[in-house]
């Protein structure tokens, strides 16, 4: 992996060992070592097929030379979601959607 | 003209002396706003700042400045003082562009934005639209259809954004104030890479209304200048309720202008470490701002890389619902950076956005925390300084990523959570382009920040000339 694919400003993250969740999904994409349980079937992160599913349901034309830029995006949001996946919310947590103070 | 005064007709006077000089009668309102539309007219070609140059509104509007004051009424304290707005503030009879191809087949708009009508109302003359990054979601003052804003201090490097059209006016000396918005970072990243002064108020706390919006749960309205003073004159005046901001305070004006000289020792201020102290040369210049303020506590800001990688997903989700029939109907004219960010940002899963609402929530409480501790945080506004135009990678911390996404790594943890923040401009010796710290305070307290940012521009630590070549 190229350093400049990394595009996600972030010191090296601390990977919590959470199977099945984004924090590996992302390691494997990533090509990076997993200590999960090795039984269960880890996919990269399948961006065309996200797209595939997703463009027709919200009626969305793709074309072919937005796609690239579309997969790059994708894959800097899989990575946003790891690390907030990363912080421990409580079950009572409620979101913010508009901030006031 | 008296010695060691500026000429209130030049490209450098703040709005405060252009306000004194015009009110005194030293100068007409409308032989201000003259000057200044002959120095749009001479360096707006350069510079790409202006997108609308309201010429005869300009004129009017100085006229009446000075009919006021010939039948001894008082326009205001802003009066005669040109200034621009970024042009998604709507402008009556002006096409509301928001930077966007799309968006100029509207029709003109019928009325001003409230902020508009409020700096009018204080006797200042609006001199047009201000060039962005297309629909505010930009972090570089590049426009695929207006061509990019140009950093007055280095023609080939970036304003930053997406106020970039904010940055090049006040830095070039066309206009002493702009207003801009400020979602992830738009008005503190240009106020970093153009050596000016910028403030992202609370969030809540200037209307928004009638000004084309980006993400509604972050967005704020806000100024750019020369000086703290100006800065803190402008934001004064555009305090005041408006329902028709369903975000918008119902809180007192709270002003802010007599307050910029209370002494500083009495503040609490911190160095944010961690997440925000990774880059030697951003550290360089809040070190240069934490020692003239003797700010010697440590601050830790809890989480602010996830919050960050949260206000990314909201944004990026948000932007999209806003754009979606646009995106629809007309992809092929937006700006193909713009489209596939908002293209993915539709189809993210809705878990990811809500846990990231959720965390909004208390990474709040664990941040208003730390107010128990200090008044005023310091962190760099930016990771870096200006970078080339078309540049569309840099280091950053060692790494070399994209400037248009990573720009903001430190202004989007602050206004994710609506914080005040004033970006001060800070030059290192030898160097010739500036970068900013951001000053932040706890919820409504803007006049900590702009009384920081008066301090360090008195003692001299903090400076916003205009850049050199633009002075006449």
């Amino acid at each position: 992996m190229s350093a400049h694919l990394n595009d996600v400003a972030a010191p090296a993250i601390k990977i919590v060992a959470a199977p099945g969740g984004l924090v590996e999904l992302w390691r494997h994409d990533w090509g990076l070592a997993c200590g999960g349980d090795k039984d269960m079937a880890y996919k990269p992160f399948d961006a065309d097929a996200l797209i595939d599913a997703a463009a027709p349901l919200l009626q969305l034309r793709i074309e072919p030379e937005y796609r690239a830029a579309i997969k790059a995006n994708l894959k800097t949001a899989s990575k946003m979601a790891a690390l907030i996946e990363q912080v421990k919310l409580a079950d009572e947590a409620e979101a913010a959607p508009v901030f006031r103070a | 003209m008296t010695t060691g005064m500026t000429d209130p007709l030049s490209a450098s006077a703040t709005a405060a002396e252009i306000a004194e000089a015009v009110k005194s009668g030293q100068v007409t309102a409308r032989s201000v706003a003259e000057a200044a539309l002959a120095r749009i007219d001479k360096h707006n070609p350069m510079l790409g700042a202006f997108t609308d140059v309201t010429v005869a509104r300009a004129i009017d509007a100085a006229e009446l400045v000075d009919g006021k004051l010939a039948n001894g009424l008082d326009p205001g304290p802003l009066a005669g003082v040109p200034y621009a707005v970024k042009n998604l503030f709507a402008i009556k009879d002006v096409v509301t562009r928001a930077g966007s191809k799309i968006n100029r087949d509207r029709p003109p708009a019928r009325s001003d934005a409230t902020l508009v009508g409020k700096l009018d109302a204080a006797g200042a003359v609006l001199m047009g639209a201000l060039n962005m990054g297309e629909y505010a979601y930009d972090f570089t003052g590049e426009n695929a259809h207006d061509g990019p804003a140009r950093n007055p201090h280095a023609l080939d490097h970036m304003t930053g954004g997406s106020s970039g059209g904010s940055g090049a006016a006040v830095a070039g000396g066309l206009v002493p104030i702009a207003l801009g918005s400020d979602t992830n970072g738009s008005i503190r990243v240009p106020a970093s890479l153009c050596g000016l002064f910028g403030l992202k108020p609370t969030y809540g706390r200037l209307s928004r209304a009638h000004s084309f919006p980006f993400v509604g749960s972050l967005d704020h309205l806000g100024p750019f200048a020369r000086s703290a003073r100006d800065l803190a004159l402008a934001y004064d005046m555009m305090q005041g309720f408006d329902e028709a901001d369903p975000a918008q305070t119902k809180r007192v004006n709270e002003l802010t202008v007599n307050r910029l000289s209370y002494p500083i020792p009495g503040l609490r201020i911190g160095v944010a470490d961690g997440y925000f102290a990774g880059d030697a040369v951003a550290q360089a210049h809040v070190k240069v701002v934490a020692q003239a303020l003797d700010a010697s506590r440590v601050v830790t800001i809890p989480d602010a890389q996830a919050a960050r990688a949260a206000a990314f997903l909201i944004t990026m989700a948000e932007g999209a619902a806003l754009h979606l029939d646009r995106l629809r109907s007309r992809p092929e004219d937006f700006d193909p950076d713009t489209r596939d960010r908002l293209l993915a940002g539709a189809m993210l899963p809705a878990v990811w956005v809500e846990r990231a609402q959720k965390l909004r929530r208390a990474y709040r409480e664990k941040v208003l925390r730390l107010f128990e501790e200090v008044d005023a945080i310091l962190t760099p506004a930016t990771p870096m300084k200006a970078p080339k135009i078309g540049q569309k990678t840099a280091m950053f911390g060692g790494v070399e990523l994209p400037v248009r996404a990573n720009m903001g790594i430190f202004t989007q943890p602050i206004s994710f959570i609506g914080l005040p923040v004033a970006a001060v401009p800070v030059w290192l010796p030898g160097e010739e382009l500036p970068l900013g710290v951001q000053v932040i305070a706890a919820p409504w307290r803007e006049d900590v920040c702009l009384r920081i940012a008066h301090q360090l521009e008195t003692a001299g630590v903090c400076a916003a000339p205009v850049a050199k070549g633009f002075l006449e």
